[in-house]
């Protein structure tokens, strides 16, 4: 399978809905304005902003 | 060895049991990275219990946790504490011990918090105003964001509280006043009582204390104060010090917080009453909210004192909202007998056939914060007698 073709399956796969129902409920309010402005479309890309939104101290 | 039929007398230690008067909300939750994983959360009315089991037989240099403790059950003539410590451990569980509390360490303290019963959250460390958002941007730290979805959702489910913590604001940042304005913005309807930005320094230490120590001393010592007791100009006979005046001076730099700024934030700040005698008091006890922090403190406590749980279970009838009436009606007297309230103004209705609606109106006075003198002189001519 190619890059192209298997970016493409991710994509389908994911919602962002179902990735933010997985979110700690009080990280959800300031997260989901954190990503606002962003453009996801896959869990790889989400996994990557919640780790660095749950790792400020 | 005493025979059973001997008269005797048995001495034990017992936790001390304070006497809760109308008025008192006193209890406060603590989070903080203490030097254990085996502590998760507890209540505690004693500092030696509290240390004994979150604490270890040596104490790691970074943990400024620990060293909270003291003053967070800390007690003087004017406050008498607080009536509880809740503390919850954010190292819990962990393989290795960190001491530095993240973003997600603080929403899974939040978590096991949930059901507990506060009135006020303290975390022992300092909560940076700003962090680094992504391409070197300046945001609010996001544990504000954290904290602020806390108060709401607490606050809805009839479980109301404030903070009182330590803020970490860099006088040099130059994107500060952006920052702070978007904090206020924040917290524009409710949520913070005291964010503390300047250290205390107690009267008969050589140093200032940590701001992390400091956030827990204002929180003891509103706790052990009546909701109604605003602090806006008030003397903290304990204190010597610190001066915000002097943390954070007045800037002409665009961008830059000085203490007016803070002030204007509903940020905590205190200064000299007279610099001679070391005498500190707070500068305006306005919260971002933009009134008293004790217009805050009696909504609260208003709100959390009308017992609706008692009501679960009963039939959603008459009878049932005449006892929900006559709820209303004994705190009506009691706060305006209280003068916690100037008036207070309520509604009760069905709205289903399992829900009752109640509308609550609060007029809860705002304290002093100006006076004007008119003077006028009269010259009299002078006479003999």
């Amino acid at each position: 399978m190619t890059k192209k073709k298997e970016t493409k399956k991710e994509e389908a796969n994911f919602s962002l809905e179902e990735a933010l129902s997985n979110v700690n409920v009080y990280l959800l309010p300031g997260f989901v304005k954190y990503i606002e402005d962003k453009k996801i479309t896959t869990q790889k890309q989400f996994d990557k902003y919640y780790k660095d939104y749950k790792e400020f101290r | 060895m005493t025979t059973v039929n001997e008269p005797d007398i048995v001495v034990t230690d017992v936790n001390k049991i304070k006497t809760k008067t109308y008025g008192n909300a006193s209890k406060i939750a603590l989070i903080g990275a203490f030097p254990t994983s085996t502590f998760q959360i507890d209540s505690f009315t004693r500092l030696e219990d509290a240390q004994s089991a979150v604490g270890a037989s040596t104490i790691p240099e970074g943990c400024v946790s620990y060293g909270c403790l003291p003053y967070i059950f800390n007690q003087d003539d004017q406050s008498k504490g607080a009536e509880e410590v809740i503390i919850v451990n954010t190292n819990y569980g962990a393989s290795s011990l960190s001491y530095t509390i993240t973003n997600e360490l603080l929403a899974n303290a939040l978590l096991v918090l949930a059901d507990e019963d506060f009135d006020i959250l303290c975390i022992a460390d300092t909560i940076n105003l700003e962090a680094e958002g992504e391409s070197n941007t300046v945001i609010v730290n996001p544990l504000w964001g954290t904290l602020k979805a806390f108060v709401d959702s607490q606050y809805r489910n009839q479980q109301p509280f404030g903070i009182i913590t330590a803020i970490g604001i860099d006088a040099n940042s130059t994107t500060g006043d952006t920052t702070l304005a978007s904090f206020k913005t924040l917290f524009h309807d409710k949520g913070i009582y005291k964010a503390v930005s300047t250290p205390a320094h107690i009267k008969t230490d050589t140093n200032a204390l940590t701001l992390a120590q400091s956030g827990c001393w204002h929180a003891a010592f509103t706790a052990g104060r009546a909701v109604n007791k605003s602090e806006t100009s008030k003397i903290y006979k304990a204190l010597q010090g610190s001066d915000s005046k002097s943390v954070f001076p007045i800037t002409t730099t665009s961008g830059k917080i000085d203490w007016e700024n803070l002030v204007d934030a509903g940020i905590h700040t205190t200064k000299y009453h007279n610099r001679r005698l070391k005498t500190v008091k707070c500068i305006n006890n306005m919260t971002p909210a933009g009134w008293d922090m004790k217009v805050e403190r009696v909504k609260n406590y208003m709100v959390k004192r009308l017992t609706f749980t008692d009501v679960f279970g009963e039939d959603n009838n008459e009878p049932t909202l005449d006892f929900v009436k006559g709820l209303f009606e004994y705190e009506k007297e009691l706060a305006l007998k209280n003068n916690y309230l100037t008036d207070m103004d309520y509604e009760i209705t069905h709205c289903g056939e399992d829900c009752v609606r109640a509308k609550l109106f609060l007029e809860i006075p705002e304290v002093v914060k100006h006076v004007k003198l008119e003077v006028s002189v009269e010259i009299t001519p002078y006479e003999e007698a």
